[in-house]
């Protein structure tokens, strides 16, 4: 038994063409970063930072399990800019942010935001982590707004700094074929 | 009298128990295919994240394909992997589609395995096109509500759902939704008079009190997930009676063919194959109930004419329900705490009249309590840290709309087949074309909606209004519809087929027209009703 044939649900990630030489300052992270890196090691790296990102809270060596085993089935992503992308958010929760804020808007199905998104979910339904996703300090509506407004203006300035950051190395990436 | 009925889903399995009830004999036949047992009955949704030995897999799949990930495209059903199997259907299962995205179902109970509960009559304006009005169906209605237990009462939606007996006491509701409505109590008459917004209690199949070893419901925020204490109605419990008559033989894990016609064009049984493969079998009776859903008995009414006649036909008047989502923020609501432990579907409902009461827009209300909320946050234009802290702030004022609207028979929406290669089963063709008044149908009701939800202190966030594509509600009718003519492709009043005697269609297919509202109760009552008055 299986779905029907016209139904197709299979996640899919874009892939992106290989590129031309770029700024000097850049070209030794995009010689290590533009193949992908090995499964084990660096997935058990960037599932410790992404839940640090996420939720503020150490990995589990459950969490690294299902998401290891949900970054296994994903298809690989052989773009450049997304491996990059995904290795430099993997070096630290403040450069994540801004990878992710910068993978939002532009490249929102690519490999760094499919595994965000993965991971948070494995978060939501797995104990402590989930606790702290939807912890919330009550409040009347009023402050819970000027909070929304805090949150969104400082998310906004995150964005505005990564694609001041990234979309130059998009760009430069993208034009080397 | 010795009954094929095909089919378990609603209209199958009432049809059946009526007809077991009256001391026919009933032979059952479904795809069979069935799912886990929920577990931990008396825990809710958040403490099995904390009980269950390996959360994640349970939520998202063993394969964690439960998760919604940014490149997902099709249209978002939040189906979780305890239900999956409900859309499982055989390899041999082919079909392509213009215009309509359709679900199927092989499961022991049909679609209706994984629908919201939703229990709504139609009124008289709404059957004008059948040949039985409301009186005829009240009884109906009322013997459903007897056996599956209906929650409501009656209030201001009451002008749109005719009242039956039998209903329960409606369950409780959650902080949104009591916000939602001590609002409506203050700006009623404006919102009635300039809006024509109404806003009540739904009628959900739902349990407030035990009822015939079922639980009453106990708020764990489960519905989605598979209710645990079977408060929830699904037709699986009614085949559960079936089953425990005598006369009632089983056969699931079939998948019919086509019909068995004997002479004089009688329909006299059924050639059905295994869903795992195998060789077809034949399966006789006196007479022979289609209830396979409107595209599952049109596909074998169109496969048993290539087979009997040689001839690929077509029939037109495919119908579905419009579907439009409009989500929304409760400002009253923002900085709350989520109420884990509710009712997770529809406990409010939005009446939009309209000049013509047949054209009634119907809204459900869903206050957003348990839910994986990964889909949503990804959404939000942020990066993940900020959205999360932003769905935390925001996620107990959270809401969303589904609007509801009527349709037509028209001649450009089809079902057709193509045959298949030897030994294998027909492909089935839907084309569906919407009609050239629905934008502005649309757009106004999506308009008094807005406003509506203004007055109640609501925003509607821009760009987030979400039109489903057809076939998303699976509220399929209309191919084979009862008329008062003569048509070889048309049935009578008690769904009799006027090309073959003997076979009676209980489904949706022979709806002349289709209300907003959801279908499924009426689906239930007519099955009743024709098992009652032609056999």
């Amino acid at each position: 038994m299986t779905r029907p044939r016209a139904l197709d649900t299979e996640p899919r990630v874009p892939g992106e063409r290989a590129s031309s030489p770029g700024p000097a300052e850049l070209a030794a992270r995009i010689a290590t970063a533009s193949t992908p890196p090995p499964a084990s090691r660096s997935v058990e790296g960037e599932c410790g930072t992404f839940t640090r990102y996420l939720t503020g809270l150490a990995t589990t060596p459950y969490v690294l399990e299902r998401y290891a085993q949900a970054v296994g089935s994903l298809p690989s992503s052989d773009g450049k800019f997304d491996n990059v992308l995904l290795r430099i958010a993997a070096s630290g929760t403040a450069r994540t942010r801004l990878a992710d804020a910068y993978a939002r808007f532009f490249r929102p199905t690519g490999a760094l935001r499919t595994r965000l998104v993965t991971l948070l979910a494995i978060l939501e339904t797995t104990p402590p982590y989930y606790q702290r996703l939807e912890a919330i300090r009550p409040s009347g509506p009023l402050i819970a707004m000027v909070r929304v407004a805090g949150t969104v203006a400082a998310g906004a300035l995150v964005a505005i700094a990564a694609a001041a950051l990234f979309l130059p190395l998009q760009l430069v990436l993208r034009g080397r074929r | 009298m010795r009954v094929v009925v095909v089919g378990t889903g609603p209209s199958g399995v009432h049809c059946a128990l009526t007809l077991l009830r009256k001391g026919h004999e009933v032979v059952l036949i479904d795809g069979g295919r069935t799912g886990p047992v929920p577990p931990a009955p008396d825990t809710s949704f958040n403490r099995l994240k904390d009980t269950l030995p390996d959360p994640a897999r349970y939520f998202l799949g063993d394969d964690l394909s439960g998760i919604t990930l940014p490149s997902t495209e099709k249209e978002y059903y939040g189906i979780p992997p305890d239900k999956e199997y409900i859309f499982d259907v055989p390899d041999t299962f082919r079909y392509r589609s213009s215009g309509f995205e359709p679900l199927f179902s092989f499961a022991r109970g049909g679609l209706a395995q994984t629908w919201t509960g939703g229990c709504y009559p139609f009124n008289d304006a709404e059957l004008a096109a059948f040949p039985f009005g409301c009186d005829e169906l009240m009884p109906y209605y009322a013997e459903v509500a007897k056996r599956i237990g209906i929650t409501g009462e009656s209030d201001d939606l009451a002008r749109f759902f005719p009242l039956h007996d039998g209903l329960m006491p409606p369950l409780r509701l959650d902080p949104h939704s009591t916000n939602l409505m001590e609002k409506y109590g203050k700006q009623r008459a404006k919102l009635n008079e300039r809006h024509g917004f109404y806003m009540g209690r739904t009628r959900v199949a739902t349990l407030s009190r035990d009822m015939n070893g079922r639980q009453a419901c106990a708020y764990l925020g489960r519905c989605l997930i598979g209710c645990p204490r079977d408060a929830l109605y699904t037709p699986s419990y009614t085949l559960r009676e079936c089953i425990a008559f005598d006369a009632c033989e089983y056969r699931p894990g079939f998948e019919v063919r086509r019909l068995r016609i004997g002479p004089g064009g009688r329909a006299t049984g059924v050639w059905a194959a295994p869903v795992d493969g195998g060789d077809e079998v034949e399966l006789t009776g006196d007479r022979v109930v289609l209830a396979a859903g409107a595209l599952g008995t049109t596909w074998i009414v169109l496969s048993t004419v290539l087979h009997e006649d040689g001839e690929v036909l077509e029939l037109s008047g495919l119908m579905d329900n419009r579907q439009v989502l409009v989500p929304f923020l409760n400002l009253g609501m923002l900085g709350k705490e989520y109420a884990a432990d509710s009712y997770q579907y529809h406990l409010l409902g939005i009446g939009l009249d309209q000049p013509a009461a047949r054209e009634y827009v119907h809204g459900q209300v869903t206050t957003l309590t348990t839910a994986l909320m990964h889909p949503i946050i990804q959404k939000l234009p942020l990066d993940l840290r900020s959205s999360a802290a932003v769905a935390r702030v925001a996620h107990a004022a959270l809401g969303l709309v589904n609007l509801n609207f009527h349709d037509e028979r028209r001649d450009d929406c089809r079902v057709s087949i193509e045959p298949g290669a030897p030994g294998r089963p027909p492909t089935l063709l839907l084309s569906y074309v919407p009609s050239p008044a629905e934008p502005a149908r649309l757009r106004r009701a999506i308009q008094t909606l807005k406003a509506g939800l203004g007055t109640l202190g609501c925003i509607v966030p821009p760009g987030m209004t979400h039109i489903r594509p057809m076939g998303a509600s699976v509220h399929y009718a209309g191919t084979l519809p009862m008329s008062d003519g003569s048509g070889p492709w048309t049935t009578t009043s008690h769904g009799e087929s006027r090309a073959w005697p003997g076979l009676f269609i209980a489904d949706g297919a022979t709806y002349p027209f289709l209300p907003a509202k959801n279908i499924t109760f009426t689906l239930m009552a007519n099955a009743v009703r024709l098992a009652d008055q032609a056999f």
